[in-house]
C-alpha cells in the first residue's frame, strides 16, 4: 500500500472517528469550542488529507513524473488523481464551513444540533474526503496492484463513509427505540443500499458488501466500547441526567445481514436487467434488515442490554429522559391506531420501493468504480 | 468592603466579532426589561458584597460574558449557570473566573447558555472570610440576529464559487478520464460524457443549493419568530364602583393566555405583588404612576387610577412567572381630564405629576422639603458603566433618611424618550428578587406548575434571597441611593427615583441626555 494512499485512510478515519466523538463530547460535556479534540480530529483528516493531495497536484503537474501525470485527470488545467481532487474539494469545503459555521453561531447560537446549513457543508466535505480515500484506493485495486490489501483498503474507506452517514442519521438509525417503526427502514434504504450495492461490485473481495459492513460495525463498536473507558461530565446546564462517563454512540446497525443479502444477489443475479436487478437488492435489503433489526431493537430496550457490551440506554445529560426511553417510538400508533400493522407494512414496502431505487444507482455506480484507475 | 463604589466594565471589551458584526434592525423592541438585556446584581455573597454583571449573549445557545467584582482578600471566584427546570442541582461544576490583569477584585468568566429560559447563575466566592454564595437570575432569550458581515460574506461568496465550479469540474474530470487506462488521453466520446457529466452535475448543485437556500430562509424566519418581545396585553379605563377610575390592565398575549403551552407557568409575586405597572407619558413628560394592580380573573389586572393629568400614556407591566422569567407587558392607553378622587388599592401604589428636576442643579424637590440631588452619572455614555447615584438631602442641603420602600431604599425607574428603553432598578440591580428564590428552590422532582410558587408563599427556608431579605429592613435608611447601571443606548432619557419618607411615597423625576458610546448592542 502506498503513503499517499495510507495518509488518506488515517485522515478519512481520523474525521469519522472526530465526527463520532465529537457527538459523544456533545452528549457529555456539551460545552464546545472550535479547538474541541474532536473537532481537532475531524479537521486534522482534512488537512492531512487536502496536503497530502496538493502534493500530488503538484507533482503530476509541474514534477517530472510520467506515471504521475498519466494517472491524473485534468481540472482547470491542472493535473491530479481523482481521489485527490476530491480530499481538496472536502478540504476546502470543511475550510469554508469553519467560516461559515462561525457567522452562524453569531447569529443563530450555537447549535446543538446535527444539521445545519454550514453542518451539511461539513458532512460533504468530510464525505468528500472520505470518497476521495475510497477512489484512490479503488483506482490502486482497479490497476492490478497490491492485491487483497488493497481490497481490504477500499472496503475500510467504503466502512467509514457508511460510518459517517449512519452518525448523521443517527436519530433515524441509531436508537433502538426506532427499529419498530418503518421511518427507520425507509431512512435506512436512502443511502446503505447506495453503497453496499455499489461497493459491493467496485470492492475486489469475496464477500465485499459483507466485508465492509462488519469493518463498519468493528469501527463504530471499537467507539460503543472505548468512549466510555474516559472520564468527562457536563459543563453546561441544564443537566437532567448526570453523567461521568463519555456516552457512547448507539450500537452500529447489524448491517452485516443485509450486505450478505447483497453480495447472495449480486452473485446470483448477474445477467438480470438493471431494474429486476435493483428491485432484487432493494427487497433484499430491507427484509434482512427488519429480520434482524426487529428482534435487535427489542432486546437493546430490555434490561439485559445495559450493560457496556451492547451500551444500550445511554443517554446526553441534556435531555429529561423519562418513560419513552424504554418504549419504542412508533408513529403508526400514534396516526393509524388499530391499523398500525398495516401502516407498517405499508412503509416497509415505501423501503423496499426507496432501496431498489437507491439500489439502482448503486449498480450504476459500482459499475463506474469497478473501471476507475486514476 | 463595600465594593459597589467600583465600575465593572472599562477594561473589558466586548467580544471583538461583536464589533466586527452589522446588527440588523430589529423591528420589536426587547424585552424582559425593554431593550437593556443585561442583568446587574449588586449584594451580598455571603460575607462579601459583590457586583455582578452578565452580558446578553443575544442569542441562544450563546456565550455570555460575566463580569463579577469583588471585595479585596479574594482568592478564587466560581460561576456555574442552572436552568430553571432542575434548579441548583442541574448546575455544571463552576467554571473558575480570571482575575482581570491590573484591576483588582475584578474577575471574568464566560458561560454557555444552552437553552431559552430563566436560568441562575450561581457565583461563588472563597477568599480570608470564607465562602460566599449568591444566584443571579439570567433570562437566556433569543434577541437578535446578525446580518454578514460584507468582507465575510465576500470571502464566503468568493469559496461558495470556487467549490461549486471546483465541484462540477472534478465531476467532469472524473466522467471524462477517471476510468481511462493511464496515459490514454480522453477521445471526443469521453469528452461528450465529460460535458454531460458536469451539466446534470450543475443542475445536481443547483437543486441541492436551492433547497439549502430555502432551509435557510426556513429557520431564519422560525428563530426572527421567535425572538423574544414583550407581552401583548390591552389598557383602558373604567370608572371606579365608588367613584374615581379604574385602571384596567388585560394581558392578551398566547404565551399568557394559553395555559396548555408547554412553557406556561403561573405568576409568583415579587416584593409581596403580582404586577408591577408604570405609567408613563407616551410625550416623555416627567409624570409617572407605579401601581399594583391586583388579579380579577386570570388574564385582567385593575388598579385604582391616581388622577394623573389627561393624555397619551405608556403602560409597562412587569410580571415574574415561577419558572424564573421576569416579562413586560407593554400597552399604550388614552387618559381624560383627571378625576380627583383616589382612594390607592394598594398602600404601595404611588405616583407623581410633579416637574422635572432643575437640569443645572440636577436637584428635584420631593414635595416634603426635602430633595433629591442626582450625584452619577456627570456625562453618561451609552454601554459605559455608571452607577445611577442619589442623595436625598433636607432642604440646608444635609443628608435625609428615608423609610424601606418595597423592602428598599429606593426605586428607580429609566425610560428613553421614546419607550425603547424601560427598567425598573432597585440597589440590588436589575434582577428580580422573585426570580432568584424560584430558581434557588427549585428541585428537579419539581415538575407540576405551582410546586415552587406553592413552596414560596410558604416561606421556603430558601425563598428569602439573602440579597432581597425584605422583612428584615431597618426602619430607616440612609438617603444615599445606588443602582448599578449602563444605559444601553443613546438618547434622552427619564430618571424617575422613588423613596419613602413620612409613611408617604414620594418620586423625584430627572432628565438625562446619553451620549453614544463604544458600539453596543439594542
Amino acid at each position: 500500500m502506498s503513503t499517499v494512499l495510507l495518509a488518506i485512510l488515517v485522515a478519512s478515519t481520523c474525521s469519522v472517528v472526530g465526527v463520532i466523538w465529537d457527538i459523544s463530547w456533545h452528549r457529555t460535556i456539551g460545552r464546545d469550542t472550535f479547538w474541541s479534540p474532536p473537532h481537532l480530529a475531524i479537521y486534522a483528516g482534512g488537512i492531512v488529507a487536502g496536503l497530502v493531495s496538493g502534493v500530488q497536484v503538484l507533482r503530476a503537474t509541474f514534477g517530472a513524473s510520467v506515471a504521475a501525470r498519466d494517472g491524473a485527470v485534468t481540472v482547470l488545467g491542472f493535473r491530479g488523481p481523482l481521489g485527490g481532487w476530491l480530499a481538496i474539494w472536502g478540504g476546502l469545503a470543511m475550510a469554508t464551513s469553519a467560516g461559515f459555521d462561525n457567522w452562524w453561531h453569531d447569529a443563530y447560537g450555537l447549535d446543538a444540533r446535527i444539521l445545519s446549513p454550514p453542518h451539511v457543508l461539513l458532512a460533504l466535505g468530510i464525505i468528500a474526503i472520505q470518497v476521495g480515500a475510497i477512489v484512490t484506493a479503488l483506482a490502486r485495486q482497479n490497476a492490478g496492484a497490491g492485491g487483497a490489501s488493497l481490497g481490504l483498503a477500499c472496503a475500510w474507506s467504503a466502512a467509514i463513509v457508511i460510518a459517517m452517514t449512519g452518525t448523521l442519521l443517527m436519530n433515524l438509525v441509531g436508537y433502538a427505540n426506532t427499529m419498530h417503526t418503518s421511518l427507520y427502514y425507509i431512512a435506512a434504504a436512502l443511502p446503505f443500499p447506495l453503497f453496499l450495492v455499489a461497493f459491493g461490485q467496485g470492492t475486489r473481495l469475496p464477500w465485499p458488501a459483507t466485508t465492509t459492513a462488519a469493518l463498519y460495525m468493528a469501527m463504530v463498536l471499537a467507539m460503543v466500547w472505548i468512549l466510555p473507558r474516559f472520564a468527562g461530565e457536563p459543563a453546561l446546564a441544564p443537566i437532567y441526567t448526570r453523567v461521568d462517563r463519555f456516552v457512547p454512540p448507539p450500537w452500529p446497525m447489524l448491517l452485516v445481514a443485509p450486505a450478505l443479502a447483497v453480495d447472495l444477489v449480486l452473485r446470483a443475479t448477474p445477467t438480470w436487467p438493471t431494474g429486476r436487478r435493483a428491485l432484487a437488492l432493494g427487497a433484499a435489503f430491507v427484509l434482512a434488515l427488519l429480520v434482524v433489526q426487529w428482534p435487535f431493537g427489542a432486546w437493546q430496550l430490555s434490561p439485559g442490554a445495559r450493560n457496556w457490551f451492547f451500551a444500550a440506554d445511554q443517554w446526553e445529560f441534556s435531555g429529561r429522559v423519562s418513560a419513552w426511553r424504554y418504549r419504542f417510538w412508533r408513529w403508526e400508533d400514534a396516526v393509524a391506531g388499530a391499523w398500525a400493522p398495516l401502516a407498517f407494512a405499508g412503509g416497509v414496502l415505501v423501503a423496499i420501493g426507496v432501496a431498489s431505487a437507491t439500489a439502482r444507482v448503486g449498480l450504476r455506480w459500482g459499475a463506474w468504480m469497478r473501471e476507475v484507475r486514476r | 468592603m463595600d465594593a459597589r463604589g467600583a465600575p465593572l466594565t472599562p477594561p473589558l471589551r466586548r467580544a471583538a466579532a461583536g464589533a466586527a458584526v452589522a446588527l440588523a434592525a430589529l423591528a420589536a423592541p426587547l424585552a424582559a426589561h425593554v431593550g437593556a438585556p443585561d442583568q446587574w446584581f449588586a449584594g451580598p455573597a455571603g460575607p462579601y458584597a459583590v457586583r455582578v454583571l452578565i452580558r446578553d449573549p443575544g442569542v441562544v445557545p450563546g456565550w455570555a460574558e460575566v463580569v463579577i467584582r469583588t471585595p479585596p482578600g479574594v482568592a478564587q471566584v466560581g460561576a456555574a449557570p442552572f436552568f430553571w427546570a432542575t434548579g441548583p442541582g442541574g448546575a455544571p461544576a463552576p467554571d473558575a473566573a480570571t482575575a482581570v490583569p491590573g484591576e483588582p477584585g475584578l474577575w471574568t468568566v464566560r458561560l454557555l447558555f444552552l437553552k431559552t429560559g430563566a436560568y441562575g447563575v450561581r457565583v461563588t466566592i472563597d477568599g480570608a472570610a470564607g465562602r460566599g454564595e449568591v444566584t443571579v437570575p439570567f433570562a437566556a432569550l433569543p434577541r437578535r440576529t446578525l446580518a454578514m458581515d460584507p468582507a465575510l460574506g465576500a470571502v464566503l461568496g468568493v469559496l461558495g464559487l470556487v467549490l461549486v465550479g471546483g465541484a462540477i469540474a472534478v465531476i467532469g474530470a472524473g466522467s471524462r478520464e477517471g476510468t481511462l487506462p493511464p496515459g490514454e488521453r480522453p477521445d471526443d466520446a469521453a469528452r461528450v460524457r465529460g460535458r454531460r457529466a458536469m451539466r446534470r452535475g450543475a443542475v445536481a448543485l443547483a437543486t441541492g443549493l436551492g433547497i439549502v437556500a430555502l432551509w435557510w430562509r426556513v429557520e431564519d424566519v422560525v428563530y426572527r419568530r421567535n425572538l423574544y418581545r414583550p407581552w401583548e396585553a390591552a389598557a383602558r379605563v373604567e370608572p371606579g364602583p365608588a367613584g374615581g377610575r379604574v385602571l384596567v390592565l388585560e394581558v392578551t398575549d398566547p404565551r399568557w393566555t394559553d395555559r396548555a403551552r408547554r412553557d406556561w407557568a403561573p405568576l409568583i409575586p415579587d416584593h409581596g405583588k403580582l404586577v408591577h405597572a408604570f405609567l408613563l407619558p407616551a410625550d416623555g413628560g416627567p409624570s409617572l404612576a407605579h401601581l399594583h394592580p391586583v388579579p380579577v380573573d386570570s388574564s385582567r389586572f385593575r388598579a385604582a387610577l391616581p388622577p394623573l393629568p389627561a393624555g397619551r400614556w405608556r403602560l409597562f407591566a412587569e410580571f415574574v412567572t415561577e419558572d424564573g422569567l421576569p416579562h413586560t407587558a407593554v400597552a399604550s392607553l388614552a387618559l381624560g381630564a383627571p378625576d380627583t378622587a383616589w382612594a390607592p388599592g394598594d398602600a404601595d401604589d404611588a405616583w407623581h405629576a410633579g416637574p422635572a428636576g432643575d437640569g443645572a442643579t440636577r436637584r428635584a424637590d420631593l414635595g416634603d422639603g426635602a430633595r433629591v440631588r442626582l450625584v452619577g452619572p456627570a456625562a453618561p455614555v451609552a454601554g459605559a458603566e455608571a452607577d445611577l447615584a442619589f442623595e436625598v438631602e433636607n432642604s440646608d442641603g444635609a443628608p435625609a433618611e428615608v423609610e424601606p420602600y418595597l423592602g428598599m431604599a429606593g426605586h428607580a425607574v429609566v425610560a428613553r424618550e421614546d419607550g425603547a428603553v424601560f427598567v425598573h432598578l432597585h440597589p440590588a440591580g436589575t434582577a428580580s428578587a422573585a426570580a432568584a428564590a424560584a430558581l434557588t428552590v427549585r428541585r428537579l422532582a419539581d415538575t407540576a406548575r405551582g410546586a415552587v410558587a406553592g413552596r414560596l408563599a410558604a416561606g421556603d427556608a430558601h425563598a428569602v434571597h439573602a440579597a432581597h431579605a425584605t422583612r428584615a429592613a431597618p426602619a430607616r435608611l440612609p438617603g444615599s441611593l445606588r443602582f448599578p447601571w449602563a444605559f444601553p443606548s443613546p438618547g434622552r432619557y427619564r430618571v424617575w427615583v422613588q423613596v419613602k419618607r413620612g409613611g408617604a411615597i414620594r418620586t423625584a423625576a430627572f432628565e438625562l441626555q446619553v451620549a453614544p458610546g463604544a458600539p453596543a448592542r439594542g
